[in-house]
């Protein structure tokens, strides 16, 4: 065991760089690694790799970034760690990044927490209704930093109340085909066990499911962030809400979302969304949309959001199929569009107008007064 | 059969079932942990047929478990038998019993309905019980978090009877398509494999396995027809069992060799979508039947040893 001990170190830090990268690593997993190296020939390079991985990772997303540091990892001569920042803990997270000298990606959505870990602590309760009243019919793109973080309480309100409104009109009704003998048994315990009163059960319903798939390209940058916050608030009431964000390339983001919580999500999203803020392709990520989630239109019945100014820089062709296949996919459609909140506003541009003959609602997205409406929209879809 | 690496891939060939190093590598583990597997993966991958080959493999009983949405946890562990219960009052109560005795007697485990998962912690043959735990990502998060208490330390308490706890642990096989994200939390407790498309000499080893029938020519054109077929943009892309069965088709109507026009016939056992059968023949099907049997006359597929390819 003692000549291991070396070994076992070096499992233990790769399990930390791992997990520095973002991937999380338990201790548990770490104990079962440590275990099961023992139990192969460490020799055999792929068997190695094989065992990492299965005890390490629990997402095949993961594996890109496992692989690159495998790789970089248990190579011989390896770079100092030193070198790389390792010891850099209280220093915050490093990213990948720094550590493969990647081109910068553009982040739009830093500036952003910084600006609220900068807020002035500002007496909260003095947040009068009336400022809160004029703040759900601002546009997002005008807010102030300060502006933004009332509006994020005011949201973090919302959401729970709109949520149980949805999830409470879910529960399943007395009456039904089967019976419910559990339930019966007991409810005849008072007339001597004689089974005079029969509890029945309905087979329930299918359940209701939501998909987001939001633009985060360059011109719609206020308000994503703002939307991803909303949708989030509701993943965490409704459970089934699944989010991917797309603008040249489309991203589930649902499991980092909820393993990491709103902020640092969406930090880390910002990193690993590889074109944060870049061009958009509506129709290709449309298409990869179907693609990735296509199989849960059958197993549940599904909501799509789609949030999107419909600036397109893809091929209209592309977009209309996607677009065709997701109508007959979907229970409903809804196109969320901030622009649609500007007075004049005219669907004119393409990604739209192809768009639009495929979509059962249309709707603004623009402040807080719209997400309510949205809300006013999904109930009915909800509960029938 | 666990004792090694190599031990579990002969088993498993023995089963007719071709497992890559990787896999074999996880049965390995999960046998030596005692660790559930959790298997991700496109449907028609052979995920499923990974424990009954298992069972078949150990001699262990394959107990299935398939989730669907509103399973809950009385149609998968236990309930009671009600209406054996009433009846059994009844007579009871003609017979004049005390009500203590009444009590015990109907709830004991005569009157017990066992389902998939306290059957398999009670299992006491020679080898341990298979649990097939399928597409859990049908069933909802309630239940998964239901699994992640069982699975931790295979014990279940009745109220009326009292802890059953595993007399083997039993080997845990967990299959997902992904129609929705499983919470890791249930993930992490398990030994984690993606199964992807075979690559083209492992699909060939399956075909030649499952279909020891086949032609040989055929069957490397299939292979390489299949893996032109799955770079393609198509909403449900063709799994093993989809090469399986066009394999089977071409064999029954006799064909050697792949033509333009075959392909065109038997798309169907190909493409479950009427629009992907479409997509397929817009596509020049002459140029990739062209390109998939000049692939697989310069691939000498046999040669190269599937077993210890990634993936």
């Amino acid at each position: 065991m003692n000549n291991q001990q070396p070994l076992f170190q070096e499992l233990t830090t790769f399990c930390r760089v791992l997990k520095q990268m973002g991937v999380n690593v338990t201790t548990t997993n770490q104990i079962s690694f440590c275990r099961s190296v023992e139990l192969i020939d460490i020799g055999q390079r792929q068997d190695f790799y094989d065992t990492a991985k299965m005890n390490l990772i629990a997402n095949e997303s993961d594996r890109e970034i496992f692989d690159t540091i495998f790789d970089w990892f248990w190579r011989w001569p390896r770079p100092d760690l030193q070198e790389l920042g390792m010891e850099a803990d209280e220093e915050g997270d490093m990213s990948l990044d720094d550590l493969l000298n990647a081109e910068e990606t553009a982040v739009n959505l830093d500036q952003w927490t910084e600006m609220e870990d900068e807020q002035e602590e500002g007496d909260e309760d003095t947040v009068a209704y009336s400022a809160e009243k004029v703040l759900t019919q601002k546009d997002f793109g005008q807010f102030t930093a300060d502006e933004m973080q009332r509006a994020r309480e005011v949201m973090a309100k919302l959401v729970p109340l709109l949520a149980t409104k949805l999830s409470r009109r879910k529960k399943t009704s007395t009456k039904g085909k089967t019976i419910d003998f559990r339930r019966s048994w007991r409810k005849n315990i008072a007339y001597g066990g004689e089974p005079l009163r029969l509890i029945r059960k309905r087979q329930k319903i299918k359940k209701n499911k939501i998909l987001l798939l939001c633009d985060v390209s360059g011109s719609m940058d206020y308000y994503s962030t703002f939307l991803i916050q909303f949708i989030y608030g509701m993943q965490q009431a409704l459970e089934e809400v699944e989010v991917a964000v797309f603008s040249t390339e489309l991203t589930n983001i649902t499991g980092l979302l909820r393993r990491k919580g709103l902020e640092e999500g969406l930090r880390e999203v910002a990193e690993a969304v590889p074109d944060w803020s870049g061009g958009t392709r509506i129709g290709e990520s449309i298409v990869a949309f179907n693609r990735e989630f296509g199989r849960s239109f059958s197993a549940y019945r599904t909501v799509v959001i789609l949030i999107s100014d419909g600036w397109d820089r893809g091929e209209a062709d592309v977009l209309q199929k996607g677009m065709e296949v997701l109508h007959r996919q979907a229970y409903k459609l809804i196109w969320l569009n901030p622009l649609l909140g500007s007075p004049g506003y005219q669907p004119i541009c393409r990604g739209i107008r192809t768009a639009l003959p495929y979509v059962d609602y249309f709707l603004p997205a623009h402040n807080l007064d719209s997400l309510v409406q949205l809300t006013k929209v999904l109930t009915p879809i909800w509960s029938d | 059969m666990i004792a090694s690496i190599e031990k579990v891939q002969e088993a498993f060939v023995e089963q007719n079932y071709i497992a890559d190093r990787a896999l074999a590598t996880t049965i390995y583990l999960a046998h030596h942990l005692k660790k559930p597997i959790f298997l991700e993966g496109e449907p028609g991958v052979g995920k499923t047929e990974v424990a009954k080959v298992l069972a078949a493999a150990t001699g262990g009983n394959l107990i299935r478990l398939q989730c669907y949405e509103g399973l809950d946890v009385n149609s998968a562990l236990y309930e009671w038998n009600y209406t054996k219960q009433i009846l059994q009052l009844r007579i009871d109560e003609i017979r004049g019993m005390d009500k203590e005795q009444i009590g015990e007697d109907i709830f004991s485990e005569e009157f017990l309905l066992k389902r998939p998962l306290l059957e398999a912690i009670q299992t006491d043959g020679a080898a341990p019980p298979v649990l097939l735990i399928d597409e859990v990502d049908r069933s909802d998060s309630e239940f998964e978090a239901f699994l992640l208490e069982i699975l931790s330390d295979f014990q279940i308490t009745i109220p009326e009877i009292g802890t059953i706890s595993a007399k083997h642990i039993p080997y845990v096989v967990l299959t997902s398509n992904r129609t929705r994200e499983i919470h890791e939390a249930l993930k992490r407790r398990c030994l984690y494999q993606w199964i992807d498309y075979p690559s083209v000499e492992k699909e060939f080893a399956i075909v030649k396995t499952k279909l020891p029938h086949i032609n040989e020519m055929l069957a490397q054109q299939l292979c390489s027809m299949m893996q032109v077929f799955r770079q393609g943009d198509f909403y449900k892309k063709p799994g093993v069992a989809e090469t399986l069965d066009w394999g089977l088709a071409l064999i029954a109507l006799g064909k050697d060799g792949l033509e333009p026009a075959l392909v065109d016939e038997t798309l169907g056992c190909i493409f479950k979508y009427q629009d992907d059968i479409e997509r397929a023949r817009e596509a020049d099907l002459h140029k990739m039947v062209d390109g998939a049997k000049s692939e697989s006359e310069t691939n000498s597929v046999e040669k190269v040893d599937w077993r210890y390819m990634r993936g």
